[in-house]
């Protein structure tokens, strides 16, 4: 029994001496040059903020017994004003780009027509912007000064068109991502006005135009082609 | 009679076990053995110096791609762009043996450097890589054997690509037979156009358009989306072995 563990004692190490030579023998010839690098410092890719915001006064322009009136005459007013402020800004450089538009809303059968009410939109300067126009009417502005239109004239936006909203500006805003200034605010002015073409008949029943103003931005990817 | 079998047995694996070790160790000592002894000392010394391979992986301080503020963009844009997008680093191989030697190396991306945004994953980062000829080793280029890159490549669609050193995002690999070779190499990256930046808002109102706040003070009513900040972040590796025999290197040269 002692003679049968000795030789299974034998037997293992004598299996152990053999993988121990075995690996001496042989072993040196695994990996004789092997090296890994790795970069010191990480590459980097940080993405830049955007931030647009719309600011309105909580009342909007409300006129009783409003009467047509000639641009001239409305620019004079002071009830039909509706101050409102767009700010955009951007951490990095970017253009962000934004649309003013203006939606009807139809409350009930009695009210104005777009064809009735004009509209005229100015910077906190009290520039006049150019209000977007369509093609079609631009021709009867030509020989005008003229910077009000009326809402039927302005183009449709293509962003809103489910609530048939018109455009009233585009504008823009840059960002050259130097800190230096990476917000920006503007001031707009929008005065809205019976015009003065609209028939005021004996015994006309009084009538309303009631309309909120929108502001979108999409920025797209940098590079992409606009149509 | 089954005992005397079984010791039958382990005699046997004892006996071919120390003819094992036995032969072993006259292969390694043997000639120790001899029966008749003759000494006779060379006069001319059999020299081998071990050969020396020196390989470094350099990118200078300051030179990889850090960028901060960055936008979505087109391949087109980035590529117009590229220069503010890039990385140089040079692998330089000083092999002491001209013919004999040959070194492979691997250029990847580490996997266990590679740091995510919340968003900002690897499936929005692009890439491109351009050895010093301008071959593009890792991009689009506009057709065939082109060297104009046109495109990039995003991360999540490398790491499939392997070799034999990178079983992960492997880049492009070389094969040296030379005493003293500097590749050059430029990594450029930017973030794809399908990435949208998240904004940091939570606050969901119906009547809103999504991630707008709404917030109410002296009479004025804002409304404003703001978008957050990501980091993606990620090293490259460089690996290297030298081949072994004549079926590892033609592995390599295919």
């Amino acid at each position: 029994m002692e003679i049968k563990e000795d030789n299974q004692r034998k037997l293992i190490l004598s299996v152990l001496g053999v993988a121990i030579l075995v690996v001496a023998v042989i072993g040196i010839s695994f990996a004789i040059y092997q090296a890994t690098f790795s970069q010191n410092d990480a590459n980097s890719i940080q993405t830049g903020t955007i931030t647009v915001s719309y600011t309105e006064p909580s009342n909007a322009i409300s006129i009783s017994d409003a009467m047509p009136m000639a641009e001239k005459t409305a620019l004079k007013q002071d009830n039909n004003k509706f101050e409102f402020t767009v700010t955009t800004g951007a951490s990095g450089s970017l253009t962000v780009p934004y649309d003013i538009s203006i939606t009807k809303i139809e409350e009930s059968d009695n009210n104005l027509n777009d064809e009735n009410v004009r509209v005229y939109l100015t910077k906190e300067d009290e520039t006049p912007v150019d209000l977007s126009t369509k093609e079609e009417s631009n021709a009867l502005y030509k020989s005008s000064n003229s910077k009000s239109r009326l809402i039927s004239e302005l183009n449709e936006y293509s962003g809103r068109k489910e609530e048939k909203a018109k455009l009233l500006y585009s504008a823009q805003d840059v960002f050259n991502g130097d800190n230096s200034e990476t917000t920006k605010s503007t001031k707009y002015v929008l005065r809205m006005w019976v015009d003065k073409n609209y028939p005021m008949d004996n015994g006309t029943v009084s009538k309303t135009y009631k309309a909120k103003v929108n502001v979108d931005s999409v920025v797209t990817p940098l590079g992409t082609k606009t149509e | 009679m089954e005992n005397n079998i079984n010791d039958d047995n382990n005699k046997k694996t004892l006996i071919l076990s120390i003819l094992g070790i036995l032969v072993l160790i006259i292969a390694v000592v043997g000639v120790s053995f001899a029966m008749y002894k003759f000494t006779g000392t060379g006069t001319q010394e059999n020299v081998i110096t071990t050969g020396t391979v020196n390989m470094s992986f350099d990118n200078e301080e300051g030179n990889n791609i850090s960028l901060t503020n960055e936008y979505p963009m087109t391949d087109e844009y980035a590529i117009q762009s590229k220069d503010t997008h890039k990385s140089e680093f040079t692998i330089t191989a000083n092999l002491s043996v001209e013919s004999s030697v040959a070194i492979a190396y691997s250029i990847g991306i580490d996997d266990q450097n590679i740091e995510e945004g919340e968003t900002l994953k690897k499936e929005y980062i692009k890439i491109a890589l351009l050895d010093d000829d301008n071959n593009i080793l890792v991009g689009t280029p506009n057709g065939l054997d082109s060297q104009e890159l046109t495109g990039g490549t995003l991360i999540s669609e490398l790491e499939s690509q392997q070799d034999n050193l990178i079983n992960k995002y492997m880049l492009a690999h070389k094969l040296i037979t030379g005493s003293n070779t500097s590749d050059k190499y430029t990594l450029y990256a930017w973030v794809a156009d399908t990435y949208n930046l998240p904004t940091g808002n939570d606050n969901k109102d119906s009547t809103l358009d999504e991630n707008v706040i709404k917030t109410e003070e002296d009479d004025k009513t804002k409304q404003e989306k703001t978008t957050k900040s990501e980091t993606f972040k990620f090293k490259l590796i460089v690996k290297a072995k030298q081949l072994l025999d004549e079926e590892e290197y033609e592995e390599y040269q295919q």
